[in-house]
């Protein structure tokens, strides 16, 4: 059967469960459903999206996924919905285990997929198709942005095997900028397959970050060194 | 406090027009701000009242040069000299190195510069700094309004006010017009600065 | 006084925890509102020095407001701009971190990345402040 564009939306956000942005699917305890008095339904999490531009702390994360469990139980029947729910969520516990090394671009992520999530609950006007695409978009700046993270701590581990073979100089410099991506282009199979890798990745990859740093320190340190000799000679 | 930058060899030095409301402060600064156009790159900040009065403090850097291979900047403050602006004077004199106390000559202001120059002392000694240990220069200004047959206080007078114990350098002045307002400046910074050199040695 | 090694640590922090990511202008000053280092994106030019007297007059205009109104200190000064804005944080007791910002970061990841670099610049400046 041919592709149709009715169809192509589909494929694109199909989100697996496991999906996340470089964290394990470690659980956060989220309460019961409190429950909506009425009225817009996405007002405690907007203005939780809207405190996290202000100030990003474990109380407001744990406020946070609160109410996403609340509205998945709330719309558990709208599968659209529910996969909006699940992006936010999975950047929400990026940013909330990463914190200040998450990727800046993570919070504008987390406010565009909102604000989408926000403008498909609210617009009666809107077809099943235009969601979708909606949803698509959303799926695909997540993608993008998993990439660069993946390509961030990619850096990292590469650096790491020069070094093994004796090289001391920072790769990373060479890397230049991440490897342009297209529209509706697939990731790199291997970037994919190391995100949904062990949970330990994650902490593996951070700490080999850290030891990159430590690296370019030292190569600076030495090489100040080298030209204060050179002055004095 | 100031500042010295071994990096960048750069000494960052604060001083501080202090005085009476309406005593000559920010005209001392304008002054220096226009004759000194050339070499100031940046406008003088200042934040005033509708009235024109100073509100905050007037704010003036000023590139002396180099003095021992160290860039010397000086940051000239004033402060707002109203009563009910106390508060504000003390938060500007944080980390003082310098002070010019521009005294108002007229006779009528006689009383507001001696409690001036007392609001000075208390205020430098929350930051637990004495006003005989501080470089300091009294500016005794508005002379020129001699000419025009106001009543002015005495040489004499203003000395025994202000300057008995302290015995501090001063200038009659005139801000308006100019008049030893650069000796002024100039003999503060020169104070500031071996003071600062006392200091690091 | 602060050494050629220690203000090469904190420019080094400057750039790694905050200019790295996006931040447009960032200056560490002292309460007297001396410029004690700084880094910019090279494409504005601002007057830093300036910047820093308003600003130590600002942040501490403020925190004698915070105390008149019985709190040690208030816990954010941000002001918000159309294109750029400005955070402040206290470092010590005499130091302030002041960052420019525009829009591709959030104040929330900011106060973050300001929280680290405040802690590294911390333990850089310990030693040369006075008991």
């Amino acid at each position: 059967m041919t592709e149709t564009r009715d169809d192509t939306p589909n494929r694109a956000v199909q989100i697996n469960n496991e999906d996340t942005l470089g964290q394990s699917g470690r659980s956060v305890n989220t309460a019961n459903d409190t429950g909506n008095p009425g009225g817009n339904p996405l007002r405690e999490l907007k203005s939780i999206v809207l405190s996290l531009d202000w100030e990003i702390t474990d109380e407001v994360m744990g406020g946070f996924f609160q109410e996403i469990q609340r509205l998945k139980d709330r719309y558990s029947n709208e599968k659209i919905l529910v996969s909006f729910l699940h992006l936010l969520d999975s950047i929400g516990k990026y940013i909330k285990i990463n914190k200040s090394k998450a990727h800046p671009h993570a919070g504008k992520l987390l406010n565009s997929t909102y604000m989408s999530l926000e403008k498909v609950i609210r617009s009666q006007h809107l077809t099943s198709l235009e969601r979708k695409r909606m949803l698509a978009r959303e799926v695909k700046r997540y993608r993008r942005l998993k990439e660069q993270i993946a390509f961030r701590k990619t850096a990292t581990v590469r650096e790491k095997t020069v070094e093994g073979v004796g090289k001391t100089r920072p790769v990373i410099e060479q890397q230049g900028a991440a490897p342009p991506i297209e529209e509706g282009s697939r990731a790199p199979g291997k970037t994919h397959e190391r995100f949904q890798g062990p949970v330990d990745t994650i902490e593996t990859f951070a700490g080999v970050l850290e030891e990159l740093k430590q690296c370019i320190h030292e190569e600076f340190r030495a090489l100040r060194e080298e030209l204060k000799e050179w002055r004095k000679t | 406090m100031a500042f010295v930058n071994l990096k960048k060899k750069e000494v960052q030095a604060k001083i501080v027009y202090y005085g009476p409301g309406r005593g000559g402060k920010t005209t001392n600064l304008e002054y220096i701000y226009n004759k000194f156009n050339n070499r100031i790159k940046t406008e003088m900040v200042t934040i005033k009242t509708h009235g024109d009065r100073t509100l905050f403090f007037d704010f003036l850097p000023f590139d002396v040069g180099k003095i021992r291979g160290y860039d010397v900047k000086i940051q000239l403050y004033t402060v707002p000299g109203q009563v009910k602006y106390d508060a504000t004077r003390r938060l500007v004199l944080r980390g003082v190195d310098g002070i010019v106390f521009v005294a108002d000559s007229m006779a009528v202001r006689r009383e507001k510069n001696i409690l001036s120059l007392r609001n000075l002392q208390k205020n430098l000694a929350t930051f637990r700094k004495s006003i005989f240990r501080i470089p300091i220069v009294l500016q005794y200004n508005k002379k020129d309004l001699s000419e025009q047959g106001i009543p002015l206080l005495s040489l004499q007078i203003l000395e025994k006010d202000l300057n008995s114990q302290l015995k501090a350098p001063s200038f009659e002045a005139s801000a308006l017009l100019g008049s030893n307002v650069v000796e002024t400046m100039k003999k503060i910074i020169s104070m500031t600065m071996s003071s600062l050199l006392k200091e690091l040695k | 006084m602060l050494g050629r090694k220690a203000l090469d640590e904190i420019e080094a922090v400057l750039q790694q925890d905050l200019f790295d990511v996006g931040v447009d202008c960032i200056f560490l000053i002292d309460m007297a509102g001396n410029v004690i280092a700084n880094l910019d994106n090279g494409e504005i030019k601002h007057d830093i020095y300036s910047l820093a007297a308003l600003a130590a007059g600002n942040f501490a205009a403020v925190s004698t407001m915070a105390r008149i109104v019985g709190e040690d200190e208030f816990s954010l000064l941000f002001h918000k701009g159309e294109k750029e804005s400005i955070h402040f944080s206290k470092v010590l007791s005499d130091f302030l971190l002041i960052t420019i910002f525009g829009k591709g970061i959030s104040l929330g990841f900011l106060r973050l990345k300001v929280a680290d670099a405040t802690e590294k610049i911390k333990r850089i400046l310990e030693p040369f402040c006075a008991p």
